[in-house]
């Protein structure tokens, strides 16, 4: 191994760090490369290695991250926004969303409360999928941070995921719950993330019935009840607001079918007080829905004629959504509800592309 | 190369076409495309404020300043002046760090001369192993042996990875300049380890 002076290493060390950036070459590789030249610039390079792994603790980020999204979300709602907004419609909710808004759209922005003020109207099927794919992109940026990250948080995250509460991670888990319902700010991707958390309590809860962890799993079911309770509040603002809300309802219909197989499998472990308590839970919001006059989507497959062309490429689906709606009364949970009728653009405007796709009411 | 100038890890690598995406939404006051910017970047941040500053507290506080800083004018961001998004956000960073260490009271002398180590030891998690974690130790503490320049360059350059040119406009200096300090900076840090490590011996 040679030595070289002070210039001949610095020349070194920049080359092989240009090298490794353009050919996107790990730092430890040409850290063995330089030792084959200069000992010296082998250890700055192994020195950049070691760099990476200075961060602070998983869950110290995690909770800052949590933390700090819910003071950010705070700060950006009472920020009273650009200048160059000049009209302001009536109420300080409804400024507050004309304002966010983006300028060149007539998108809106509606809070889950009942209390809002009315809203734009949104005929824009271009914005309803600008939306949805900016749910999906959020939920899948999400999730890649999430199962990534840098280093050693990368383990945690994925261990976080299907953490019970007795586990260190299960901390983590709720902190990540929170930073995306705290950044959720389109109703759709605040149902999306109230589905999450509910999918989140009832599989909690599933698993620590198994356990035998009664306590546990009755406490993570009646969490599950609220969060399923604010997705069917949520979708039935938006259902009052006019808006589309096959999104919602699908999820609201994922909810309770997820419950509904959590209660059968407890049933089938022998759980007998579990599985009766989340099938009178199911059975209070079935009630809840019915009461909103939410329409659920039709998954018997019968109807789904329409379901699954509903919503061709073409867009054109509504038609056949509406008839089949008013067709098949017997999928509605609340005959004679009206749902929002929504020309469809396709399947890329679901985060969760499942392919029945919803029969829509008409409007 | 690692993550060069790009959040998330290797496998979230987001291609600049979508965060300028984002970045013009958000200019638009699209809360949905801040909240991806958030997400990607917030990590990052993060550690660079908690390195500087070497508490948890302050590491939140500033960054939520930060971020909302950069929700009050990233419609003033320009890729034409700006060699990137992250050069832009981790300048406010920056500034942010440098004006709360004006702010403090009791400031703690960033000259490496003073030998006081102005970044605190940065615990790892339990599933560190020992020699890990005391690597961790004596790297934190090497840090705050540097020159300001030097910390700044190690920070930008190695911890996150950003280019020369990027960590220059956020310190206000040329590419070439970052490129010279950068075997310097690296230089003094492994000095400062190895009397670190001789001095516990």
């Amino acid at each position: 191994m040679g030595e070289l002076d002070d210039n001949q290493q610095a020349r070194l060390f920049e080359a092989l760090l240009s090298d490794s950036e353009q050919w996107h070459t790990p730092p430890r590789a040409q850290a063995r490369r330089a030792a084959e030249t200069d000992e010296t610039v082998a250890e700055d390079l192994s020195l950049i290695v070691a760099l990476r792994d200075v961060n602070p603790a998983r869950d110290e980020v995690e909770f800052a991250r949590a933390r700090t999204a819910h003071r950010l979300a705070a700060m950006m709602r009472a920020e009273p926004g650009p200048a160059r907004v000049a009209k302001r419609p009536q109420g300080a909710r409804a400024w507050l969303r004309a304002l966010t808004a983006p300028p060149a759209t007539t998108a809106r922005r509606v809070t889950a409360s009942p209390a809002s003020a009315t809203t734009q109207q949104d005929g824009a099927p271009e914005e309803r999928r600008r939306i949805s794919e900016t749910l999906g992109r959020l939920a899948m940026v999400a999730m890649a941070l999430l199962a990534l990250g840098f280093g050693l948080l990368a383990g945690a995250s994925v261990a976080s995921a299907h953490a019970l509460p007795e586990s260190p991670f299960y901390g983590v888990k709720r902190a990540e719950e929170s930073t995306l319902l705290a950044l959720s700010w389109t109703d759709d991707s605040k149902g999306s993330t109230l589905t999450m958390i509910a999918n989140h309590r009832i599989t909690e809860a599933g698993a620590e019935a198994d356990l035998r962890h009664s306590a546990e799993a009755h406490a993570l079911l009646a969490e599950f009840d609220t969060a399923f309770a604010q997705l069917i509040d949520l979708t039935a603002h938006a259902k009052f607001m006019h808006e589309d809300t096959s999104t919602l309802a699908r999820a609201v219909q994922t909810t309770l079918e997820t419950e509904q197989s959590i209660a059968t499998q407890a049933e089938v472990h022998g759980h007998s007080a579990f599985a009766q308590a989340a099938r009178a839970s199911a059975q209070a919001a079935a009630t809840h829905i019915q009461q909103a006059g939410i329409v659920l989507p039709d998954t018997t497959g019968k109807n789904n004629g329409h379901g699954a062309g509903n919503n061709g490429a073409n867009g054109k689906s509504g038609s056949n959504g509406n008839n089949g709606a008013n067709s098949n009364g017997k999928s509605q949970q609340t005959p004679g509800a009206v749902a929002t009728h929504t020309p469809r653009i396709g399947p890329s405007n679901t985060p969760s592309n499942t392919p029945s796709m919803p029969t829509v009411g008409a409007g | 190369m690692y993550r060069h100038g790009r959040a998330g890890g290797d496998g979230a690598v987001i291609i600049e076409e979508q965060e300028s995406a984002l970045v013009i939404r958000a200019a638009q006051r699209d809360h949905d495309a801040f909240s991806q910017l958030y997400m990607l970047y917030f990590d990052r941040i993060y550690r660079y404020v908690r390195l500087k500053l070497g508490n948890a507290v302050d590491a939140e506080d500033i960054t939520s300043a930060v971020f909302f800083n950069a929700w009050r004018t990233i419609h003033n961001f320009s890729p034409q002046r700006e060699s990137s998004f992250a050069a832009w956000l981790f300048r406010l960073a920056h500034n942010a760090v440098v004006d709360r260490f004006r702010s403090m009271r009791d400031i703690i002398s960033l000259d490496a001369s003073d030998q006081r180590p102005s970044i605190h030891t940065i615990l790892p998690g339990p599933e560190a192993q020992v020699e890990r974690k005391m690597t961790i130790t004596e790297l934190t503490a090497a840090l705050g042996l540097l020159t300001e320049e030097q910390r700044e360059v190690v920070l930008l350059r190695f911890v996150e990875g950003l280019s020369a040119r990027e960590v220059g406009d956020i310190m206000g200096k040329h590419e070439g300049a970052v490129r010279g300090m950068q075997f310097r900076a690296i230089e003094a840090l492994r000095r400062a380890m190895t009397s670190r490590h001789e001095a516990d011996q």
